[in-house]
């Protein structure tokens, strides 16, 4: 009983368990070992690390009486969601109690009139939408792992997905939070209202990676399902001409649903997938566009965006307006992950972002660094808001192969940043990319950062270690050889 | 100028054009730092659909940069105000406010449209926050914290936002009837698919209450689709349509100007936000009866927007007006009251927010001087008064 691969415990593991036991039912307190391994790593499994003890509340009273006790026991606490974060947010670094939100999975009130909707933060994402399509409603947030995802993992990292182009992330679609506090206090950020008269804590908390505290109740945005759905599907000779439509498009005023493009390798390694010849096997690139809204809009939009493909270059332009038709466009894009999976059974996936316009150059420069790194790179990617998400392909086995997946992730991060990027678009920070946080923010950016946090968590109990670099953690890192034994069942981009 | 003021413990206030410092709490007497000269525009990045500018632009001055290229900053121009630059303000200001007016309907709120803040704190060091790129996770959201604060935070310095491209075809629909008719067909437009750039609630003193719909598109056909279907409706509900040009893609302002140096003012002006649904038990309310000779513009699918008069109205009746619309689930700030007599109390700009602890926590965080914007401090009625 509590073990953990974390070396010598210094807390009273003892005392918080029997303190812990008193608050909430047996069967919350995880404390085998073997059930705990099943916590030992996020969507990232880079670094491992089986917490000492978990907890599964089912209420916002247990979340707030467990960081109470974790308080009086000065003991710090992860909040862990379904797990499918990509950046090592969820995973106790340092020796700190889980709280698992897995068992909060109730949807606490439905206001239609309001197109409002207050959950548990277990809930999963596309659980919401699946409560209101009944009634024309959805939840616009759709990140890839939407089916597994928590709403309140998504609010930890802000999530995005591929419609956010349109629709925005996360933080455009909470309304108000109830939020237990890391010294087990509970408050309720914003006022479930679109315009609240207040410091906006509740944008401020979205997206800080569970370093504030815990989100126990979600009041979302809902929208109504568009009336008309279209999805064109172009290929390019060349990845500048897709980056050139993707900038027509933009500026055409048509605002697409999502954009998304992949790239030769992607092509190729899809069409292998499906073992005939879904696109085009000689193109650079092909892009996906959804447009969505009223039907005579669209109906104008795709013809024009079809238009502004063929006038970028594109050689073919194919077009899908009924369902199943559209399904079968976005078929490739969405097997894109099982399709690199075919062809390597490990792969690092990066998470930077460009200004739309610098695609085309730092897709060069990626292909660049794959062929000097010795690393192939497959190219999948949000194109509407320049969300790049590279996949570094390796053979585990190849020796000091880790080290240099590393180094080409981290180069491919040095491109973003260059022409004004973004080292994470919609993974987060977590433990995974904290040592470049300082690449992108001056020293006195992140002490300014700091001082939210001292506000909401002035013990540091909230998720030690993450989002910030440290020194200490820094160091470490660059001296450390890592395994990145990537899982293909785990898609969450 | 920061530096020296922090070494002193002096108060001070983040100031723009100056055009409404007399809304919301009122401001313990202090020096204003002006950012009116700080006004370039840093960077428009056409393609990217971004723009970086210094916090003292003027509104009319950023959103004619980016007609230029044939794009808008989808914000309308804060109440009382419209074109010109001397009443619309600085950009810093409308994020420092926060608020915005029915285009929300569509385009959401001024938080929305922010990538990139840079700030300078209370002791003078500068800092930054989010990017240039539209979708970006790393590091705090301090772009958020900013807006709405109100200067009690730190000086907005620079900002990056996301902008879009102008829709060319649009118009607007002018809808009067019964409130309970209107009521129906806004709710049944709200729930529908149509996708309108804006929809307010409209009373002025002179005509009765009304909705009014605006339609923005790439398409004239898609436009003149969507004022079909919303007449139709409207022919069920047995409400009168009106259809109006619209010359946009501002919405035309909802008040005149007004002159903040009037002291012998009787104008109120408040900001309500509720459930949007609840907007006809408001409308029809003892309390809203009361203030029937009120301007009113809310937004009608979100819920948010002002009631103002220059008309003489008693605390009592904005009070009783406040406790209705908190009954309902909404909130009302104060943001302009007439001056008060000696003996008469002010109502405070704002009611406790539930986390009112935190809003203070993050104050002392963040300004532990307490310099800046003396007396206000949204989400906290009346702001612990420091000697």
């Amino acid at each position: 009983m509590h073990e953990a691969n974390l070396g010598p415990l210094t807390h009273d593991w003892a005392a918080l368990d029997r303190d812990l036991s008193r608050i909430l039912p047996s069967d919350a307190l995880v404390r085998k070992r073997q059930e705990l391994l099943a916590y030992d790593c996020d969507g990232l499994t880079i670094d491992r690390h089986q917490p000492p003890l978990a907890v599964l509340p089912r209420t916002t009273d247990q979340v707030a009486a467990t960081l109470r006790c974790c308080r009086d026991h000065g003991v710090p606490f992860v909040a862990r969601g379904s797990g499918t974060g990509l950046s090592g947010g969820a995973v106790t670094e340092q020796e700190a109690l889980l709280v698992v939100t897995s068992r909060m999975r109730q949807i606490l009130a439905l206001d239609l009139p309001n197109q409002t909707i207050t959950v548990q933060p277990g809930v999963i994402n596309s659980w919401v939408t699946r409560a209101v399509a009944g009634e024309g409603f959805y939840y616009a947030p759709d990140p890839s792992s939407q089916v597994v995802c928590s709403i309140g993992g998504n609010v930890a990292e802000n999530s995005g997905g591929v419609h956010c182009l349109k629709y925005g992330v996360t933080s455009n679609h909470v309304l108000g939070m109830e939020v237990v506090l890391p010294d087990g206090s509970v408050t309720h950020l914003g006022a479930d209202l679109v315009e609240c008269p207040e410091l906006d804590l509740r944008g401020a908390f979205i997206g800080s990676e569970g370093t504030l505290g815990i989100a126990t109740a979600i009041t979302l945005r809902l929208l109504r399902a568009p009336e008309r759905v279209s999805v064109l599907l172009a290929d390019f000779p060349t990845m500048e001409a897709a980056g050139e439509a993707v900038r027509l498009v933009t500026a055409a005023g048509v605002l697409p649903a999502g954009m998304e493009i992949m790239d030769n390798f992607m092509i190729n390694a899809v069409n292998d997938l499906f073992g005939h010849d879904e696109y085009p096997r000689d193109a650079a690139a092909v892009l996906l566009v959804e447009l969505d809204g009223q039907a005579a809009e669209v109906a104008v939009a795709a013809d024009r965006a079809a238009q502004l493909c063929r006038d970028a270059g594109a050689r073919g332009v194919r077009r899908a307006d009924e369902a199943a038709d559209r399904a079968l466009l976005w078929k490739g894009r969405k097997s894109a992950f099982a399709a690199v999976g075919q062809i390597s059974s490990t792969y690092y996936v990066q998470d930077g972002v460009v200004p739309r316009s610098s695609l085309p150059q730092v897709l060069s420069a990626i292909e660049d660094l794959s062929r000097d790194h010795g690393l192939p790179v497959a190219n999948v990617f949000h194109a509407g808001d320049g969300n790049l998400h590279p996949l570094i392909l390796y053979s585990r086995d190849e020796p000091g192969v880790d080290a240099r997946v590393k180094e080409l992730g981290a180069a491919i991060l040095r491109e973003c940043l260059a022409v004004g990027g973004s080292i994470t678009g919609e993974h987060g920070v977590g433990a995974d990319k904290r040592c470049y946080l300082d690449w992108m923010f001056s020293p006195d950016d992140l002490a300014t950062m700091r001082r939210l946090r001292l506000a909401f968590d002035p013990e540091g109990l909230a998720n030690p270690g993450k989002i910030f670099p440290t020194p200490t953690s820094c160091a470490e890192a660059s001296r450390k050889v890592v395994t990145l034994p990537a899982d293909p069942s785990v898609v969450a981009f | 100028m920061v530096r020296e003021l922090h070494a002193t413990s002096s108060p001070w206030i983040p100031s723009g054009l100056g055009t409404r410092m007399h809304w919301g709490a009122a401001l313990q007497p202090s020096p204003l730092i002006s950012l009116r000269q700080c006004n370039t525009v840093l960077e428009h990045a056409v393609d990217d659909l971004t723009i970086s500018v210094q916090a003292g632009l003027s509104l009319t001055d950023l959103q004619a940069a980016l007609a230029e290229q044939n794009q808008w900053l989808p914000i309308d121009w804060p109440w009382g105000s419209h074109h010109q630059a001397k009443t619309a303000g600085t950009v810093g200001g409308l994020v420092a406010r926060g608020l915005t007016g029915g285009l929300r309907h569509r385009h959401l709120g001024v938080r929305d449209q922010i990538i990139g803040i840079g700030l300078i704190r209370s002791d003078g060091l500068e800092a930054h926050a989010g990017g240039r790129v539209v979708k970006n996770v790393a590091g705090y959201d301090l772009m958020r914290l900013l807006c709405g604060s109100w200067g009690s935070l730190a000086l907005i310095s620079e900002l990056t936002l996301r902008v879009q491209p102008i829709r060319p075809a649009r118009a607007l629909l002018n809808l009067k009837g019964a409130l309970d008719a209107l009521e129906a067909w806004r709710a049944e437009v709200v729930a529908s698919t149509l996708t309108l750039e804006l929809l307010n609630w409209q009373q002025d003193p002179k005509q009765e209450l009304g909705i009014q719909a605006g339609i923005a598109s790439v398409s004239d056909a898609a436009v003149r689709d969507q004022l079909n279907r919303l007449e139709s409706l409207a022919e069920t509900h047995g409400l009168k349509a009106e259809r109006h040009p619209w010359d946009g893609p501002l919405p035309p302002p909802a008040a005149r100007p007004t002159n903040p140096d009037d002291e012998d003012s009787q104008q109120w002006l408040l900001r309500i936000s509720l459930p949007p649904s609840q907007a006809q038990a408001l409308f029809s309310s003892q309390e809203a009866q009361a203030l029937r000779d009120w301007h009113w513009n809310l937004a009608a699918g979100a819920g948010c927007g002002d009631a103002w008069s220059d008309q003489a109205s008693t605390r009592a009746q904005v009070q009783a007006l406040r406790s209705r619309v908190t009954a309902l689930g909404g909130r009302l700030s104060v943001l302009i009251q007439p001056i008060s007599q000696p003996s008469e109390e002010t109502l405070p700009a704002w009611t406790d927010a539930p986390s009112r602890p935190l809003i203070e926590a993050v104050k002392r965080q963040f300004d532990p001087l307490q310099q800046l914007s003396r007396g206000r401090l949204p989400g906290v009625a009346k702001p612990v008064p420091i000697a």
